[in-house]
């Protein structure tokens, strides 16, 4: 009998305990009430999602407990006219209690019009930051969410116009995911830094049909401080790697990016993982997804492929510059060399 | 015949293979996944299965007549065999019209991507001089250093000769019966090529993004391309600019439609061909060429 009831007990779901995550929501800097906020699995928020908050408060904070995870948090007004969405998108909930804000934007239906090639289709509209154009803002085109819209996507726009307007002609039939982003230093690929401006198209993803120009709006908000570890790091759940990054003296350099891809060929995709700029010292730290084997190298720049003169270098103690990582592993004491890239 | 008698007869033909391969004073050095790291030379033939990596601290030599036969294998299953030569060290790969150094496969029908490519990356020293490169991915492919390639052919591979963000001089080679007997991706390279024969090719010349019109690729003949002599890639918005080439015609209407450019397709830019040759570049010739 005993040993029936320790079976039994065997067979009861076991349940994580749960993470509190709090908020607020607001709209160019005011509590913003009334914002049911949803929780979900990945960036696309068509599907249904795990959980959704009450409306939130006079104050503009939102509540929900969620088993541990990684989320991506979006919220909509009742009348569907405000759209909010948390710069830390996908937001990894691993601690008793985490706060993640929410920013407001005013959402604009697409409007179709006629296109004159009935083979493909195309997208126009104007970026605005806080209802004024925005100039030099770059304009991402994804075809799904799987990859949380990092690195160029299936098609990016030339910087903006003065009057924020951008646009992509001969665009095969599809739904698209737009997302925008303007960096203060001028890069249209990398890290969404503090006071980056960055948004994400309501109306996501927007379908695009052969014949028809579909006109959009996309507004923008700025990238609070602190909200940028997760367009470096991906979703931070894996193994760490630490290290320094150093000339061929021996000296740190700061400034670099150590980067992880899972091909041994480099740059044909986006890396796995990649650090923040090294410290003064050349410290860094490089949080991976899972565990696996992963190609380690550092550079000067983010994003395309290494340019004349830029500081590269790989991980040279393997001779495929690769490491096996398991899970919760965490090694310490790499070291990477880096050098200009000398054609000339 | 008694069996005693044919015991006999086998250990004599065993013997005179073995002294035939003695005799003829070929070394074989069978390699599987390796690296060097310091200075070594290759003669004879070198039979690789899997990947060797000149490490940085490494210089490879391969003395003219070498054959380096690589493994047709593909275990990951990507139709792209695997085995490959990597250099990141320094290469000096310098045959002879009468020895050249021969890359192939070892299958007994060989056909394209049978191995993967000798990958020139971040080379500190890069010298090819009549080479033989057949049966790969990519019989070259050169990346982020300085490299001369000269008097060599690359042929039945995906890919005859590719580059992107190099200092390459190539001259004097021949390229056929690839897919792309060139492909390139010009990123800020420093680039010449001239007196090189790109013929009957699928595609001559693929140009597949972010060139900015600087390579000098004129003096070749390119020509009896089966699709295209020039192909811009579908990120290649900008025009690319190719004079005094032989194109195997005169005729300016049939040059052009040898392009695949912003005329097929409105985002691509333009291929033009200013001062087309009247005849074919006789290779030998760009010895005496001044001024390329």
């Amino acid at each position: 009998m005993r040993v029936f009831w320790v079976f039994l007990l065997l067979l009861l779901p076991v349940s994580l305990p749960a993470v509190t995550l709090e908020g607020r929501v607001v709209a160019d800097d005011e509590p913003l009430a009334g914002v049911v906020v949803a929780a979900y699995p990945g960036l696309d928020f068509t599907v249904e999602p795990v959980m959704r908050s009450a409306p939130s408060d006079e104050d503009g904070s939102y509540r929900l407990e969620l088993p541990p995870g990684s989320y991506a948090l979006y919220g909509w007004s009742a009348d569907q006219r405000q759209f909010a969405f948390c710069g830390r998108n996908p937001v990894n909930l691993k601690a008793a209690t985490v706060w993640a804000g929410l920013q407001a934007i005013s959402v604009a239906a697409a409007t179709a019009i006629g296109y004159d090639d009935s083979y493909s289709a195309a997208i126009e509209g104007q970026v605005l930051n806080n209802g004024t154009p925005l100039a030099g803002a770059t304009v991402y085109l994804y075809l799904d969410a799987t990859e949380d819209f990092k690195g160029q996507g299936y098609r990016l726009s030339l910087p903006t116009a003065e009057d924020g307007y951008f646009r992509f002609d001969g665009l095969p039939e599809s739904n698209y995911f737009l997302v925008v982003r303007q960096r203060g230093n001028g890069q249209r690929v990398g890290p969404v830094q503090a006071g980056d401006l960055f948004g994400v198209y309501p109306g996501n993803p927007l379908t695009a049909r052969a014949g028809q120009l579909q006109q959009v709006e996309l507004s923008v908000v700025a990238k609070l401080k602190g909200e940028t570890d997760s367009e470096t790091f991906g979703r931070a759940t894996g193994p760490v790697l630490r290290g320094k990054v150093t000339d061929t003296s021996g000296q740190g350099v700061a400034g670099v990016h150590v980067f992880a891809y899972v091909d041994r060929v480099i740059g044909h995709q986006r890396p796995a993982a990649i650090s923040t700029p090294t410290a003064a010292d050349g410290q860094f730290i490089v949080n991976l997804p899972e565990p696996g084997t992963y190609y380690v190298g550092a550079r000067e720049a983010y994003g395309d492929s290494p340019a004349p003169d830029e500081l590269f270098g790989m991980y040279e103690v393997s001779a495929d510059h690769g490491l096996t990582l398991e899970e919760g592993q965490k090694l310490d004491d790499l070291h990477i060399v880096v050098e200009p890239i000398a054609i000339y | 015949m008694s069996v005693r008698s044919l015991n006999r007869l086998a250990a004599v033909l065993l013997i005179m293979a073995w002294l035939a391969g003695c005799v003829s004073g070929v070394s074989r050095l069978k390699l599987k996944d390796s690296v060097i790291e310091s200075d070594v030379v290759w003669s004879g033939e070198v039979y690789i299965d899997g990947v060797v990596t000149v490490k940085k601290s490494g210089r490879l030599v391969i003395e003219p007549g070498t054959r380096i036969v690589f493994a047709p294998n593909d275990h990951d299953g990507d139709g792209i065999g695997d085995s490959e030569l990597l250099v990141e060290g320094a290469l000096v790969a310098r045959g002879t019209a009468a020895e050249p150094i021969v890359f192939t496969s070892a299958a007994a029908q060989p056909k394209a991507a049978d191995w993967k490519y000798l990958y020139l990356d971040f080379a500190r020293e890069a010298e090819i001089d009549y080479i033989i490169s057949e049966y790969a991915y990519s019989g070259l492919q050169v990346h982020f250093c300085r490299a001369k390639v000269t008097n060599s052919i690359f042929r039945h591979n995906v890919d005859g000769l590719r580059f992107s963000t190099v200092n390459l001089i190539a001259t004097g080679n021949q390229m056929y019966d690839n897919r792309h007997g060139l492909r390139y991706e010009e990123r800020r390279s420093e680039v010449s090529l001239h007196h090189n024969d790109i013929r009957d090719n699928e595609i001559g010349i693929f140009v597949v993004t972010k060139s900015d019109n600087l390579a000098h690729i004129e003096q070749n003949n390119i020509t009896g391309s089966r699709q295209y002599n020039v192909k811009l890639g579908w990120q290649q918005p900008g025009d690319v600019t190719l004079p005094r080439n032989w194109w195997g015609t005169t005729d300016p209407t049939a040059i052009k439609e040898s392009f695949f450019d912003q005329d097929r397709d409105a985002s691509l830019g333009h291929v033009s061909a200013p001062e087309p040759l009247s005849g074919p570049v006789d290779l030998p010739d760009w010895e005496s060429t001044p001024g390329l």
